[in-house]
């Protein structure tokens, strides 16, 4: 049952939040289709992209939630949270007000998250430079301030975008083979192995592994 | 014309009985088996002081059937609307339609006024040339100038009835009238009687008083007819009287068994009648009169009428006697019963109960006679299967066979076009019978090229008694008042102006530009409809504060604004929109949450092993993938024209104002087995549900919908959860809605 891109040692679960309109959903979906989706629907609840990617020979499957900027429901919020291994925090390098909020969704992030979660700090739309609102330097030093990752990106050009997810799952597989992430946690927001039972049916639809997948 | 109706035709006019036992070929589509004036339709006495008298005209037409091969549609008019629009009914499309014949499955409401109303000129090919006899008599009786007159009237002693017509002057323009109406006289093939059997009065003697009416001494020889009338009223009140209340006991407590004895769990009869069903004074007609013996009054738990305006009419109680005492119109093959109470064993009068698959009741009254007859005209027919039960006749409705798990009524509409919605209008405009219209909705959907049109009725900018020139001002007037809240908007302070911008104008901008771009309306760049999208919703947040702008309007609004392309209509639309449903973009999580309560209880009771799954899940009862088909009415979850069909279904606020609910239902019901045969945990749920968008049969769910809502209301006993799912959208034109009995478990629901 091996080979296809189907075959995957982990999955990571990721979560984009952030203001609405700074191009959560557009950035996810340069990442997992390679293009630019103007028009994009602003999301209602969440929605989902899954990519598969290589990280240090290892296949990972990355599954990506997608938030709502405005999410009326603070209650469920927590749903989407939990269990996440890593957060792209997104905000508008030429909308100031974005990331103004940036504290607040740092606090959510902290609060609702287990203490190993990856937090990556995006600023897009950097095709936009002209019209930039947001130093790159004092985002920078936000960054390092709160142990945050941090990148400029473009979900337009997909500048960066790359970079971003994979240095996330590098980072949390950093976290993995270190023992810094302890993968039987409740929430540590990663499989080794695609699942134990007869799981995932859906999301493009592979099959289930039939390795046994953590054996302690 | 074939021999055997020659055979009828001639024994009918040498008043032959005809034996109805040696027919047993079937009738004719559309032919009219039954037809009796002044049947009587009393609204709820809770909606008014005392009983309200509203005759009609009943006619039962026979109708091709596919599964019953004949079926028979009995239509109930009231009287009020024959005089108020003599015309209606000629005006009905199905008149001109005939076509309509050929269509195996015709609602009732399309065809009840085709080929029973017409003009003489053109008689229709089932008419045997047998006049009808209307009992000009009872015509005048209950041929009232105005409602109010019967209220003053009836306030009175029964015996001084006499003095009342005395008092009501009949001018000539009403007399006109009443002769034309009398012209339009439909023709029927039998059974034309008025008041028939041992009832029927005398022909010739009837005929003299018509000719009497018609001479100009109306009055005198009214008043004379009135006075024979008031004899039989009277001593019918004796016999009443002078037997004591024991025998009313025995009724009631007859009643009270045949009714028990059936499988409905409705109607009981009140232990006593006269305190709070009739809340007349004590010489009132309606507590005296032997009829209200047998006045039915619906358990508790029925619904009667609306203790909250209904949706649609958000007025008075008086809006619901409307639509009670509107035209009534079913398909009998499609009933559950008819129940059939006499007034005594030698009366032909008294009260006939049908009663829906779903245990809604419509009672009509047959205060002169005909009772008899109808049960015997129907019983006719192979369908019902005969019973009797102490004093009460019941005709069950035999089916041979019910498709499980289907709305009974499944495909019995067909989709509103063009056609039927001018059947439904008067030429005043007025929508008669919104509820049937809105059932055909329900069931079957809008053309799409009425969207426009009917979309306003729908969303409460119109009521649907609206005429042509009250709509007119109500769109200029609320023209003017949009134009007041753009410029309230346009007014504001330099510091309200800055918040508002940072808390919703700059929220709206950046949704509206990514609201709906695909859709021609809104496609390419710089699109000014993006705009007046944009004012809409500003305007909206101006309007109403306390609800702002909250993502997913944007998405509700535009199919409005791209069906209505005005900028006004479409705000006042939305505003209904909004107001009406209860999905809405709610900022506050109490309005969601009652959502979900709701559909926690639903799948508790409907879907029960998907619920054990899901409770067992961690954060499962959170109902995660369920939030968006809310929130926007699968709007995301299938493509335009099925979403709005799923909407327009909603908006019908038809059975239920919850409609989205048990639609939700439908897709788990559909769509959800794999969830726990695969045992999956909630992620997995939501990420199973949100890979179906797009991908799910709207037909097949909106039909499973219909089926859950069906099940759900034919229910014995709900929690009481749930009591609030049904109340709303009122009985439309039955005497009563049916709730189950409701139960309170206290389960671990209520604390959440």
């Amino acid at each position: 049952m091996a080979a296809g891109p189907y075959n995957y040692s982990y999955i990571f679960k990721y979560i984009i939040i952030g203001d609405m309109g700074v191009g959560k959903s557009c950035l996810l979906h340069q990442f997992t289709e390679k293009k630019f989706m103007a028009d994009c629907p602003h999301t209602i609840g969440v929605e989902f992209g899954t990519r598969i990617i290589e990280v240090a020979g290892q296949k990972i499957k990355l599954q990506i939630w997608d938030t709502a900027g405005q999410e009326r429901f603070r209650a469920v919020t927590r749903s989407y949270y939990r269990g996440a291994a890593g957060a792209l925090m997104v905000y508008d390098i030429t909308r100031r007000t974005t990331y103004n909020h940036l504290s607040s969704w740092l606090t959510d992030a902290r609060n609702l998250t287990n203490p190993n979660t990856v937090i990556f700090l995006i600023g897009n739309k950097s095709d936009l430079d002209a019209q930039r609102d947001v130093t790159y330097d004092e985002a920078k030093q936000f960054a390092e301030e709160n142990g945050l990752m941090f990148l400029e990106c473009s979900a337009k050009t997909g500048e960066n975008v790359e970079d971003a997810f994979l240095d996330t799952a590098k980072k949390i597989y950093k976290n993995i083979q270190d023992g810094s992430l302890d993968l039987n946690a409740a929430e540590s927001g990663v499989q080794h192995k695609p699942s134990n039972g007869p799981r995932g049916a859906n999301l493009g639809g592979e099959s289930s592994g039939n390795k046994d997948p953590c054996s302690c | 014309m074939p021999f055997t109706q020659f055979i009828k035709r001639a024994s009918s006019l040498l008043g032959i009985d005809y034996d109805s036992n040696n027919r047993k070929h079937p009738p004719i589509d559309g032919e009219i088996v039954f037809c009796k004036n002044n049947v009587c339709v009393h609204p709820p006495a809770v909606l008014s002081n005392q009983v309200q008298h509203f005759p009609g005209y009943l006619t039962i037409k026979s109708q091709d059937d596919q599964v019953l091969g004949t079926t028979l549609i009995l239509t109930w008019i009231p009287n009020s609307n024959l005089e108020n629009n003599p015309r209606t009914v000629e005006n009905s499309p199905a008149h001109s339609g005939k076509n309509n014949r050929i269509s195996p499955r015709r609602s009732p409401r399309q065809d009840f006024a085709s080929e029973d109303y017409v003009s003489p000129e053109e008689p229709p090919p089932t008419t045997l040339g047998v006049t009808n006899v209307l009992d000009e008599t009872e015509e005048y009786e209950y041929r009232l100038p105005s409602k109010e007159e019967v209220h003053a009237a009836l306030a009175d002693t029964w015996t001084s009835v006499t003095s009342y017509f005395k008092a009501t002057s009949f001018d000539e323009k009403e007399k006109g009238e009443e002769k034309s109406e009398t012209s339009e006289t439909p023709r029927v093939s039998e059974s034309t009687e008025s008041d028939s059997g041992k009832c029927l009065k005398n022909p010739t003697k009837k005929r003299l008083k018509k000719s009497s009416s018609g001479s100009g001494s109306s009055q005198k020889s009214l008043s004379i007819e009135m006075e024979g009338e008031q004899l039989t009223v009277v001593s019918e009140e004796d016999v009443f009287e002078n037997d004591s209340k024991a025998k009313v006991d025995k009724l009631k407590a007859s009643f009270k068994l045949n009714l028990e004895g059936s499988n409905t769990p409705a109607i009981r009869i009140r232990s006593d009648s006269r305190s709070s069903t009739d809340t007349s004074g004590p010489d009132s007609p309606s507590s005296r009169s032997p009829i209200c013996v047998h006045q039915f009054s619906f358990p508790d738990n029925s619904v009667t009428y609306q203790t909250s305006p209904p949706i649609d009419s958000p007025s008075s109680p008086a809006s619901a006697v409307e639509k009670i005492c509107g035209v009534f119109s079913v398909d009998l093959g499609q009933m559950r019963s008819l129940r059939f109470f006499f007034e005594d064993e030698s009366s032909c009068s008294g009260q006939m109960v049908i009663a829906s698959r779903e245990s809604q009741y419509k009672v009509l009254h047959f205060h002169h006679g005909g009772l008899d007859k109808i049960r015997q005209t129907l019983s006719e027919f192979q369908f019902f299967a005969a019973r009797i039960n102490g004093d009460c006749r019941q005709l069950t409705v035999v089916r041979p066979h019910i498709e499980k798990h289907v709305h009974p009524e499944e495909g019995a509409y067909s989709k509103v076009n063009l056609d039927t919605w001018n059947q439904h209008m008067n030429e005043k405009g007025q929508i008669e019978d919104s509820y049937t219209l809105r059932k055909a909705v329900f069931f079957a959907g809008i053309d799409q090229s009425l969207r426009r049109e009917m979309w306003p009725f729908l969303l409460s900018y119109y009521p649907y008694s609206s005429t042509f020139d009250e709509r007119e001002q109500i769109r200029n007037e609320k023209y003017i008042e949009y134009q007041n809240i753009r410029k309230l908007r346009e007014e504001m302070s330099e510091e309200e102006r800055e918040a508002f911008t940072r808390n919703i104008q700059c929220i709206v901008e950046k949704d509206v530009v990514r609201t709906d771009r695909s859709h021609a309306y809104f496609r390419g760049e710089d699109n000014p409809n993006i705009e007046v999208l944009q004012n809409i919703l500003l305007n909206y947040a101006t309007l109403y504060p306390q609800y702002g702008y909250t993502q997913g309007m944007s998405d509700l609004l535009a199919p409005i604004l791209a069906e209505l392309q005005h900028e006004s209509d479409s705000f006042w639309c939305f505003s209904g929109l909004m107001r009406n449903t209860i999905f809405v973009s709610s900022p506050k999580d109490v309005d969601m949450d009652k959502q979900l309560v709701y559909l926690r209880e639903l799948l508790r009771i409907m879907l029960s092993s998907f619920y054990e799954h899901i409770s067992k899940q961690s954060d499962g009862l959170d109902l995660l993938f369920c939030h968006r088909w809310i929130l926007l009415c699968f709007k995301r979850e299938f493509c335009e024209a099925d979403a709005l069909r799923m909407w327009q279904a909603c908006w019908a606020h038809y059975q239920t104002d919850y409609f989205h609910l048990f639609i939700c239902v439908a897709i788990i019901a559909l769509y959800g087995e794999d969830v726990v045969q695969q045992n999956l945990p909630s992620d997995e749920i939501l990420l199973h549900f949100s890979s179906l968008a797009m991908h799910m049969l709207a037909e097949a769910v909106l039909r499973k919908a219909r089926a859950i809502l069906h099940d759900f209301r034919t229910r014995s006993t709900i929690p009481c959860t749930l009591s609030g799912l049904c109340t709303l959208c009122g009985p439309g034109i039955w005497d009563s809605g049916h709730v189950p009995n409701i139960v309170c478990i206290g389960g671990p629901e209520h604390s959440h």
